[in-house]
């Protein structure tokens, strides 16, 4: 089989409780919404694989497992996340205040080069908006980042969210690159059941047998 | 109940797989066809070049598109020669990307050492890193310690960098038969004896000798380490035994082996070696001790008694063709 | 976020150390709905991973939490929780570099010195290691994991191996008292072959030994004198001495001469059977520290729903007229449940059995070569206590390029300095002196000492639905808290599946979705089909 990805993208969702994470990240991998999903349970992480200029990128999108509710997100979290999602509800005030909380999170336990991008979601619900869109921009411009107005449920940007984010990861990532720094993740290794069919060369009964 | 998260069950899974499959195999048909039918009015182009690349992609041994390619490239030689060079870049990351799918494919490997000839000049650095990475995924795979023996002759280099390669792969891992192969094609290249060409000479006969040891007594069941042995003990004809250091080497090898023998007396790779070596050192003289040690490799390993019992009977009569010779 | 904790629940955790964790993660993936609580504003309680700058929130955690009283009622009554208790004690840390001098210096960045070789040297200076503080990944209980032990098992099958990565522990040493130096012990075949240390039979000796304990069940009968005895006889009888007996010992059994024989084969077993699968010794470590396991297992528990609430003070647990445990008061909430597991640290019922001894050290150079993580295992001499060293380099995340955190583990006699004094004199320098240049000792930078108390407490004291969950022990590994963990989940939920296998994150979809309607569709299709042949 051919490869499958050039490269892997790991990217965070943040943001309050109720804000639509998960309805986003459902959005973008399985293209996807439903009105009743109500909290998030046995959600981990999704996967979807993007081209941008002839690469494959796998974009593996974790969500906060509702551990938000309580900010009681885990450091391990953050750990070798390339890019995050800010993401509040632009019909709850509070969600967007809350944002500047979340970005000093990330400065605290995200890497330094993380690229990040705002997101002010549910923008399909106009007569219930509590945050006017050029607030959203204020903020983004204020922390130098990116933003959009989204809509899970009526599909509006989200698809575009995640493909600038990713192209600006991959730029950033190849400008490292040339200038030969090591990129990303501290290169642990992860373990699995399946490892690759290697022939168990340093294991201790394998030998070579001809006879 | 909408909204709510479900897992997969196995017939969908299977579902999504079986139509995965269909998708592919008519793909394939209509790429097929099409390469046949442009081949067959003579359009060795660029198009037969993508088509055949991506149906090789998925299964590289196809050996008539790789000939539709070398076709396609003697082609372009003729009537383009200025971009043979893109061509022949494009031929081995083919190659590579196939070799990456089945790194045993005889076709893949074949047709980048073909392409090779294409042109005249290589980068054999890059050349080395893939039988590198080959070799780190699989030590066994002999597709790619061909591959290498093509690149090295070829680049003509030096066959130091070579031995040093393997004693590389055999500090990794002793337990290899091809590591300690391309050892046995490169040292009497490198250091022959003065006396004999085909013998090592002696210090780096006793390096050798030492090296192996490790082996054997860290693992007397592998059998890549006996043979390598054996080669580098048994390989000169009687005449070189007359060499006192090649004697006495011989009888050192004795000493240890029948140390380990003490150690493991139910080993019959042991028990065989110590053999042997009674027999070149002085198959006459230690005739009884030879037939003993032959009946306890009956008992220790009687799948190969037939073996045993010829190897026996040839010592003896070796032996009756020495009494003879030495009282005529 | 003022939101209250939902009440009453299934498993109510009090603490977020790694035993419990586990136990709160296999709750919740069989369904039950968990409350996970913390006094601390970190996740991990005595198994925490920190920086410098949190250094201080993690040891002066045990700060004066006033005590409330409450009313009893006539039912019920309170066992009462002292939050002041103190778990990791004795602490003391020390500096051995200054701060940056306040006169200006030609180079104001960083100061950096030529050595006698010529080889340019970065001088650390105490506001330059602080400012890079985030770099740096302490342990309070560094452990590793067997390739193949249970808690790398536990990992795979439940998935939580997704949330964390690993670096190999490169090698493993031991110490030659002859030669007074560190002793290389070969884990591979590879390793043996290429060993300088030991004869020819030296190592078919070793190889022979090992071979015949990792096939001990399939071959009893050989063993039947040597399982009366203990490890120190059984080697003897294979007339096993030297340096051999030494790697047996120290490093592949890690017993004592007077270890039961069948608990050193065990662990010779595990040993044997974990080089090999990820890297050529049987251990790896945590990339970032351990700490990062217990808040995997936390955020397992989390997808399930698990819910997490930081900074909740647990004051007292809450007895019922049955003898039952209730629930709890965590802050000014009462939080009921069916089961409640507390830390072992935290619960007032249990005793101090013993203590480990520890320091960390920041040093400016590696003791041996060591580009990822070394161990290193300090036989019991003279009667003194084993002492286990754990070195990690920049790859494993533990601290900036150029440095070493170095980790010391012991059992407690004393306290932590002096416990661990004469190792640390032995193997570094605190002093910059040529000599040491010489002698090439690393140099300490910068030093932590505490002790951690390892409880006990005994299930027949406690009410039947109130467990406690050990803490951090002087073992080198993770898996007898993995068993811990699994039997308090077994005891609570008898008939159900420890962390069964989570399905794969792509075949969870939404249900209703457009891709799967067209899937349903397919499969109806299939299935009328198969009727009518």
């Amino acid at each position: 089989m051919a490869k499958t990805y050039d490269y892997l993208f790991k990217l965070l969702l943040i943001g309050d409780s109720g804000v639509g994470k998960t309805c986003v990240l459902f959005r973008f991998s399985e293209d996807a919404f439903n009105s009743t999903f109500i909290s998030t349970i046995g959600i981990d992480f999704k996967i979807r694989t993007i081209e941008l200029d002839g690469k494959k990128i796998k974009l593996q999108i974790w969500d906060t497992a509702g551990q938000e509710r309580f900010r009681t997100i885990t450091t391990a979290y953050y750990r070798g996340a390339m890019g995050i999602m800010l993401v509040y509800d632009i019909t709850n005030d509070k969600s967007f205040d809350n944002i500047k909380n979340w970005i000093r999170n990330i400065e605290e336990h995200a890497s330094a080069d993380v690229e990040k991008m705002i997101l002010g979601n549910k923008c399909d619900m106009n007569d219930k908006r509590q945050v006017s869109k050029d607030r959203g921009e204020q903020l983004a411009i204020e922390y130098g980042i990116k933003f959009m107005e989204t809509s899970a449920k009526a599909s509006i940007n989200v698809e575009d969210a995640f493909f600038t984010l990713a192209r600006d990861i991959k730029a950033k990532m190849e400008k490292k690159l040339e200038a030969s720094h090591p990129s990303g993740k501290g290169g642990g290794h992860q373990i699995k059941a399946d490892e690759p069919p290697r022939k168990p060369l340093t294991s201790w009964l394998s030998r070579c047998s001809i006879l | 109940m909408h909204g709510r998260l479900k897992v997969r069950t196995t017939a969908e899974q299977q579902e999504i797989k079986a139509k995965e499959r269909a998708k592919k195999l008519v793909m394939y048909k209509t790429a097929m066809n099409l390469i046949f039918s442009k081949r067959k009015s003579g359009e060795l182009d660029d198009e037969i070049l993508k088509m055949t690349g991506q149906v090789l992609t998925e299964n590289p041994d196809i050996s008539t598109l790789w000939n539709i390619r070398k076709e396609t490239i003697l082609k372009t030689k003729e009537t383009m020669p200025d971009r043979v060079d893109d061509y022949v870049s494009n031929e081995l990351a083919l190659t590579e990307q196939c070799i990456r799918v089945n790194p045993k494919s005889y076709n893949s490997w074949f047709h980048r050492s073909w392409i090779l000839d294409q042109v005249s000049i290589v980068d054999f650095k890059n050349e080395f890193l893939l039988c590198d990475k080959c070799l780190e995924l699989d030590e066994r795979n002999f597709h790619c310690w061909d591959y290498r023996r093509i690149i090295v002759q070829k680049s003509k280099t030096s066959l130091e960098n070579e031995l040093e390669f393997s004693t590389n792969k055999i500090k990794k891992n002793f337990s290899n038969y091809s590591s300690w192969h391309y050892r046995s094609e490169l040292l009497p290249r490198i250091y022959p004896s003065s006396s004999d060409q085909s013998i090592l000479d002696d210090q780096k006969l006793a390096e050798e000798c030492n090296l192996i040891q490790n082996a054997i007594f860290t693992d007397p069941n592998d059998q890549s380490a006996w043979f390598y042995q054996r080669w580098l003990l048994f390989n000169s004809d009687e005449k070189s035994l007359k060499n006192s250091s090649l004697l006495s080497t011989l009888n050192n090898e004795l000493e240890s082996c029948q140390q380990l023998h003490d150690l493991e007396p139910d080993n019959k790779w042991v028990k065989l070696q110590v053999c042997e070596l009674l027999r070149r050192i002085n198959g006459l003289g230690n005739e009884t001790e030879i037939l003993q040690l032959i009946q306890q490799l009956i008992k220790v390993d009687p799948l190969r008694q037939g073996y045993y019992t010829y190897l026996g009977s040839k010592i003896v009569e070796e032996n009756q063709k020495k009494k003879i010779s030495e009282s005529s | 976020m003022t939101d209250d904790i939902p009440s009453p629940c299934d498993l109510l955790v009090i603490g977020t150390g790694l035993t419990e964790s586990i136990v709160a993660s296999a709750a919740s993936r069989i369904g039950k709905q968990v409350v996970h609580v913390d006094h601390r504003d970190f996740y991990g309680s005595n198994w925490a991973t920190f920086s410098f700058n949190n250094l201080h929130n993690v040891l002066g955690v045990n700060k004066g939490l006033t005590e409330c009283i409450e009313e009893t009622k006539k039912e019920t009554y309170s066992i009462h929780i002292g939050l002041n208790s103190n778990t990791v004690l004795n602490v003391v840390e020390k500096w051995f570099i200054s701060d940056e001098d306040v006169e200006a210096t030609i180079d104001n960045q960083l100061r950096i010195e030529e050595t006698n070789n010529g080889i340019l040297k970065q001088t650390w200076t105490k506001s330059e290691v602080l400012k890079h503080s985030r770099k740096f990944n302490f342990d309070l209980s560094p452990k590793l994991l067997y390739s193949k032990g249970e808690m790398v098992e536990v990992l795979i099958s439940s998935g939580i191996c997704r949330y964390a990565e690993f670096k190999n522990v490169s090698s493993i040493y031991t110490y030659d008292n002859v030669e007074s130096g560190l002793l290389p012990v070969p884990c591979s075949r590879a390793d043996i072959f290429n060993s300088k240390d030991i004869t020819m039979i030296e190592k078919r000796l070793l190889m022979k030994i090992l071979s015949m304990c990792v096939e001990y069940e399939t071959k009893p009968e050989k063993f039947q004198e040597d399982e009366m005895g203990n490890f120190g006889n059984f080697l003897d009888a294979h007339k096993i001495q030297g340096k051999v007996r030494k790697y047996l010992i120290d490093s592949v059994a890690m017993a004592k001469e007077s270890t039961n024989f069948q608990d050193a084969v065990k662990n010779i077993q595990k040993f044997v059977r974990s080089i090999g699968r990820y890297g050529n010794t049987p251990f790896l470590w945590t990339l970032y520290g351990s700490g990062e396991l217990p808040q995997c297992f936390c955020r397992c528990s989390a997808v399930f729903g698990g819910v997490y609430c930081l900074k909740r003070s647990t004051r007292s647990i809450i007895i019922g007229s049955d003898g039952q445990a209730t629930g709890i008061m965590c802050d000014n909430q009462n939080l009921k449940a069916k089961f409640i597991l507390i830390e072992d640290s935290l619960n007032p019922l249990a005793t101090i059995k013993s203590g480990i001894s520890r320091a960390i050290l920041v040093t400016n150079k590696a003791l041996t070569s060591n580009d990822q993580a070394v161990l290193i295992n300090l036989p019991s001499l003279n009667g003194k206590e084993p002492v286990r060293i754990l070195e990690l380099s920049a790859s494993t995340m533990a601290c900036p390029q150029g440095l070493y955190v170095v980790h010391l583990i012991t059992r407690q006699v004393t306290t932590a300095i002096e416990d661990l004094r004469e190792v640390i004199d032995t193997f570094f320098s605190a002093v910059e002196s040529n000599e040491n240049e010489a002698l090439h000792k690393p140099q300490i930078i910068w030093s932590l000492h505490f002790n951690i108390n390892e409880y006990e407490s005994y299930a027949d004291m406690l009410p039947l639905n109130l467990y406690s969950s050990p803490g951090p022990n002087s073992s080198m590994d993770f898996d007898n808290h993995v068993i811990q963990a699994r039997n308090i989940f077994k005891s609570m939920f008898p008939d159900e599946d420890f962390l069964p296998r989570v399905p794969d994150p792509e075949d969870v979809i939404l249900e209703g979705s457009a891709e799967e309607v067209v899937l349903q569709e397919s499969l109806e299709n299939q299935e009328v089909h198969n009727v009518h042949e």
